[in-house]
């Protein structure tokens, strides 16, 4: 089991520059697939073996901490690493048939290399237990992901300058991180994070404080924290729809992977440096809640309404976060692995939509329920389940929030949750009116070969949303063993 | 075991299902709604036959820990749910010859919405929690959606646009926000007789959470929040019929009924926190009234019949009396009867003669005489003139009323019947006394368009005797917990 | 005096970092941002490099002659650093070029009204095989 630990990171990393040498041809599809699979298994495995509250340690090397780094795989770690994989498994499923128009032949080999890249970098940052490994791995998901997204370039130009925001902001943000890893290394004399916890509390507070507000600067243009969010609806909307699938699934939540880890077993006590969580997220989750939702009514463009919502939707965890305490650790986990889902649906929805009519601007979802049932069926079940709607993940998400807000008499709060679903529901209906009501278009596009590979994710991921929806059990109880192995007091 | 209440929901799930599967072959697909609205009503019947106020709930599935979706058999719901299945069945029939004369595009999305539509109201019925009950209620907004917007022209888009916005906003905000705050304080959202909230809150934050969920439930359409109501008229007929009489402003006053006998508890509501509501409902009652006299297009005429009637029984839950509540309930059976009598007229004067203005009936009444028979009943129904079925709810509210020695309310009710004879009743005048200002064109109606109105009609006068019936059944729910 | 000397390091890099990031961000010119950015990244490795340092010590290694050691570890840390520095800064260089292959300019206020989020899609040409 601790072989598992690093094979989630490195099989996907060391198998990258392989694939990158693949003749052009079916071989590189099928190779990501079979690792991104591999990986999930191992990241599935991990997660069973450590809902208990065990954690499996991997010394690399073999030298011990805190000499040597480690890789700790506790609860938290194991869920991000299972949300991450298999959204990399579904997508290198499709992948191959929606990078068609947009990647040249030749270059598909090594679009495929930084797919993975972007994989291992994602895994390493949940699995690692070393700071400045976190950073490491930050900037190879950061540096495959530009990648990733500049090749929507031959959709649309738009892809280049998104990729640079993205490049320049993130470069900022992982800067402003490392600085903040400089002030803690400062003052304890150590790199890893258990070893770390330990001695914060005998630290120079200044140099924490200090160092904590640049780390939660830095991972707040990762998580795409309002008003830190400008690079993520371009980068979204502009880069292969495979591409804005996988980012969608994974990229922000692992940085909010690090709020959460950061809040609680490094610093404790839902505090980075001298900053209360508590505090502060609800506050910004908000803003970002209402925000993300008022800006995605306003688009034309379902990828880039579906990049606000998701704006929209890190303010809901961002406030669970910062509500903290067991249930608040539940449900911002809970949160993370139901968005997952619906996003995931969603954008690969939007996908076949682009794959078919070469853009998800709102004229080519005209008479969807009747070109494409299926996509159709999953817009509106996604859709339904960003409103909160019951009996789809999304009602969970949103309940277990307000539950919990209801409960400290934070009713303020209660009450911009329940506002944000009143704009949610505007945007929603603009998708579901295009699709449903506007004429289908005389003679569409017949569906371009092997279109029927978004098929079973597409159900897959439909049925995960009713079932996470009918049934919280599953992802509140992996919340809930999140934080008992945390050691969260409720 | 209490499996059987899960034939509520199966019978039209599984219909709604059979429906689009059948959907090539009209004359099939048909006779499975028929054929499903039969099903349901008799489940209904026997439902109510061996009810047994013993039974234990029914979990569906717990999706969040506490929150169970749970079905329950208990009078309130069993009433409902019986008006709701028998209303079916003969809407279902009427809906067959309207949609063929009109002929309607998108029939089988329609038969199967309207499935599925019913499956959502049995759960409204029988809901044992506030959670369940939200569930299906929200259910019942989205399933209705495609039926409001059939025609998909401007004007409809529009008008299910407003009709979505009132139902799924009120109930996202208020609606949920009430709930939560119900289990914040009570530490449970179960249905209990006696209600759950008695002690845990004062009069004041009582009557804030009440304001709260009777501008939540949109579907009761109080004012101001009546808005969707008239602006969802522009659906077909049988769907205008659905929404009145059978389905939704009826799910939405059920539920306040509901809620008022099993969250607040009688007693509560009673001293005092419901007053304030009185007053509004009894404005409403009043404006509505008012302008239903102005409305010229039939359709609107009975949409603004319909939030004054409605509004009478979120009166009577702010009246937080026995009587009352047994008024409420007496109110929403005959009302559905009533108003669907009405609804089944106007469309049958559309599709027969194609006239949709009250201004065009002039002499209408001789060519369909049967059918202004019909309406006649139906609008005396309304009104609340004896014998029929109408009356026995404002006798109860006029009872109580009395008793509170309130002789402003005593006016409001005196003032009510009297506007509803005033709007209602020209119809007819028109029809029977007027002087036909051109040659009428009129096709045959179908027979299954001419029936349904005569049937609930004639429903309207038994149901004047099976009030004490009825009554009887629901006494163990206004006597409270012994 | 000391004091001073002490910390004139990390003065030199807060200027490096508010000048970096001022340019990064005020800059119209792609090209000048990643300048900015480079210089701001700059001012990072000079503070770890300064973390490590101590006044008076020498290099890590076993010799008679040293007694205090400078902490080796921010240097090699910062090593890498330096690896993820240059690769960013290639590969937004890279698109900078490419972005004026694309768009004919690197002016952000020239670029505003060709990536518009409204206009439709126009494919890059220089991308076409």
């Amino acid at each position: 089991m601790t072989t598992a630990a690093i094979l989630v990171v490195i099989l996907p990393l060391l198998t990258a520059p392989i694939v990158a040498l693949l003749p052009p041809g079916r071989l590189v599809g099928t190779a990501a697939f079979a690792i991104a699979t591999a990986t999930a298994v191992l990241a599935l495995q991990l997660l069973a073996a450590t809902l208990d509250g065990s954690v499996v340690i991997h010394q690399l090397g073999g030298w011990p901490p805190p000499f040597g780094i480690v890789y700790r795989i506790d609860a938290l770690s194991a869920v991000m690493l299972s949300i991450v994989s298999v959204a990399a498994a579904l997508v290198a499923w499709f992948q191959p048939t929606a990078i068609v128009d947009c990647v040249r032949p030749t270059d598909r080999a090594r679009f495929t290399a930084a797919f993975l890249l972007a994989l291992a970098g994602l895994n390493g940052m949940a699995a690692t237990g070393d700071l400045f490994n976190v950073f490491v791995f930050l900037e190879i998901s950061s540096l495959a992901s530009y990648i990733l997204i500049a090749m929507g370039a031959r959709q649309d130009r738009r892809a280049l300058t998104a990729a640079y925001d993205y490049l320049v902001l993130g470069a900022v943000g992982a800067t402003f991180f490392v600085i903040g890893i400089a002030f803690l290394y400062m003052v304890t004399g150590t790199l890893n994070m258990a070893d770390m916890a330990a001695r914060l509390p005998g630290a120079s507070p200044r140099a924490v404080e200090v160092g904590g507000a640049f780390l939660l600067v830095g991972l707040g243009l990762k998580v795409a924290i309002v008003p830190l969010h400008r690079w993520l609806p371009n980068a979204y909307a502009y880069a292969p729809s495979a591409v804005s699938t996988f980012l969608a699934m994974t990229a922000t939540k692992v940085a909010l992977y690090l709020v959460i880890r950061l809040g609680t077993s490094v610093f404790g006590g839902n505090h980075i440096g001298g900053i209360d969580l508590s505090q502060v997220l609800p506050a910004l989750g908000v803003a970002a809640l209402l925000f993300g939702s008022a800006a995605a009514i306003a688009e034309q463009d379902l990828t880039r309404l579906l990049a606000y919502s998701s704006v929209a939707n890190i303010g809901l965890m961002l406030i669970a976060v910062g509500l903290g305490g067991a249930d608040g650790i539940a449900a911002a986990v809970a949160n993370l692995i139901n968005h997952a889902v619906i996003k995931g649906g969603l954008f690969i929805a939007a996908a076949a939509v682009v794959q078919r009519f070469g853009h998800a601007r709102f004229d080519a979802l005209a008479g969807l329920a009747r070109t494409m049932p299926l996509v159709f069926a999953m817009l509106v079940l996604g859709g339904l389940a960003l409103i909160g709607v019951p009996l789809t993940a999304g009602f969970v998400s949103k309940f277990a929030v307000l539950e919990i807000a209801f409960r400290r008499g934070e009713i303020v709060l209660a009450i911009a949750i329940l506002l944000s679903a009143l704009l949610s529901v505007v945007y929603v209906w603009r998708v579901i009116e295009a699709g449903l009501l506007a004429p289908a278009p005389k003679a569409p596009p017949p569906p371009p070969p092997g279109h029927a590979i978004f098929q079973p994710p597409l159900l897959l991921l439909a049925l995960a949303v009713l079932w996470l929806g009918v049934d919280s059990r599953w992802s509140l109880g992996v919340g809930a063993a999140v934080a008992r192995s945390l050691g969260v007091t409720p | 075991m209490t499996l059987h209440l899960l034939a509520g929901l199966a019978i039209p799930l599984v219909a709604g299902l059979a429906i689009v599967g059948t959907g090539r072959w009209p004359n099939l697909r048909e006779t499975v709604t028929l054929v499903a609205a039969l099903a349901l009503a008799a489940w209904a019947a026997l439902e109510i036959a061996v009810y047994d106020p013993a039974a234990s709930a029914l979990v569906l599935a717990e999706p969040l820990p506490g929150f169970a979706l749970r079905l329950r058999a208990e009078p309130l719901g069993l009433v409902f749910a019986a008006v709701a299945s028998g209303l079916w069945l003969l809407n279902s029939s009427y809906s067959t010859g309207y949609m063929r004369a009109e002929r309607a595009h998108h029939q089988t999305r329609f038969y199967a919405c309207f499935a599925f539509a019913l499956m959502a109201v049995m759960g409204v019925a029988l809901a044992d929690n506030l959670l369940t009950l939200f569930v299906f209620y929200e259910m019942l907004t989205l399933v209705t959606y495609p039926l409001v917007v059939h025609w998909q022209t401007p004007v409809a888009i529009r008008g299910a646009r407003l009709y979505l916005g009132y139902l799924l906003g009120t109930s996202l905000v208020p609606f949920l926000g009430a709930i939560l705050w119900s289990w914040a304080v009570a530490g449970t959202v179960d249905f209990r007789l006696g209600g759950i909230l008695g002690g845990h809150l004062d009069d004041g934050a009582m009557a804030v959470l009440l304001g709260l969920y009777a501008w939540g439930i949109g579907k009761a359409a109080l004012m101001p929040l009546h808005g969707w109501l008239p602006a969802a008229m522009v659906a077909p007929t049988p769907v205008s019929a659905l929404l009145h009489a059978v389905a939704v402003v009826k799910a939405g006053v059920f539920s306040l009924l509901k809620i008022a006998v099993y969250v607040f508890g009688i007693d509560t509501l009673a001293h005092g926190v419901g007053t304030w509501l009185v007053w509004v409902a009894a404005a409403s009652v009043v404006a509505a009234s008012l302008i239903a006299l102005t409305k010229n297009d039939l359709k609107a005429r009975l949409a603004y019949s319909t939030i004054a009637q409605l509004a009478l029984v979120t009166l009577a839950v702010g009246l937080g009396h026995p009587l009352a509540i047994a008024a409420g309930v007496l109110q929403l059976v005959a009302h559905a009867w009533g108003k669907i009598t009405l609804f089944f007229g106007a469309g049958a004067i559309q599709i027969a003669a194609h006239r949709k203005y009250l201004s065009e009936l002039d002499g209408l009444g001789h060519a369909m005489p049967l059918l202004f028979a019909a309406l006649l009943v139906a609008s005396l129904s309304v009104a609340g003139v004896p014998p029929f079925a109408g009356f026995w709810a404002k006798y109860y509210l006029l009872t109580v009323a009395w008793e509170r020695q309130d002789l402003v309310l005593i006016a409001v009710l005196g003032l009510s019947t009297l506007l509803t004879l005033s709007y209602l009743l020209p119809i007819i005048i028109r029809g029977v006394f007027g002087a036909p200002k051109w040659p009428y064109h009129i096709d045959p109606l179908p027979v299954s368009a001419l029936l349904p109105p005569l049937v609930t009609a004639a429903g309207c006068v038994a149901l004047f005797f099976a009030a004490p019936a009825i009554l009887a059944f629901i006494l163990p729910v206004l006597e409270g917990p012994p | 005096m000391n004091a001073v000397a002490t910390l004139l390091p990390y003065w030199a890099v807060a200027s490096l970092l508010v000048i970096g990031l001022y340019i990064t961000i005020a800059a119209g010119n792609l090209v000048k941002k990643l300048i900015g950015l480079g210089i701001f990244q700059v001012s990072v490795f000079v503070f770890y490099i300064a973390i490590g340092e101590t006044l008076g010590a020498g290099p890590p290694i076993l010799d008679a002659r040293f007694t205090r050691y400078v902490n080796p570890l921010p240097s090699v840390l910062i090593l890498t650093a330096i690896v993820v520095a240059v690769a960013t800064l290639a590969l937004g260089l890279a698109l900078a070029v490419r972005i004026r292959e694309a768009f004919g300019t690197v002016d952000e206020a020239e670029l505003a009204p060709l990536t518009d989020s409204t206009l439709p899609p126009s494919p890059d040409a220089g991308s076409q095989p």
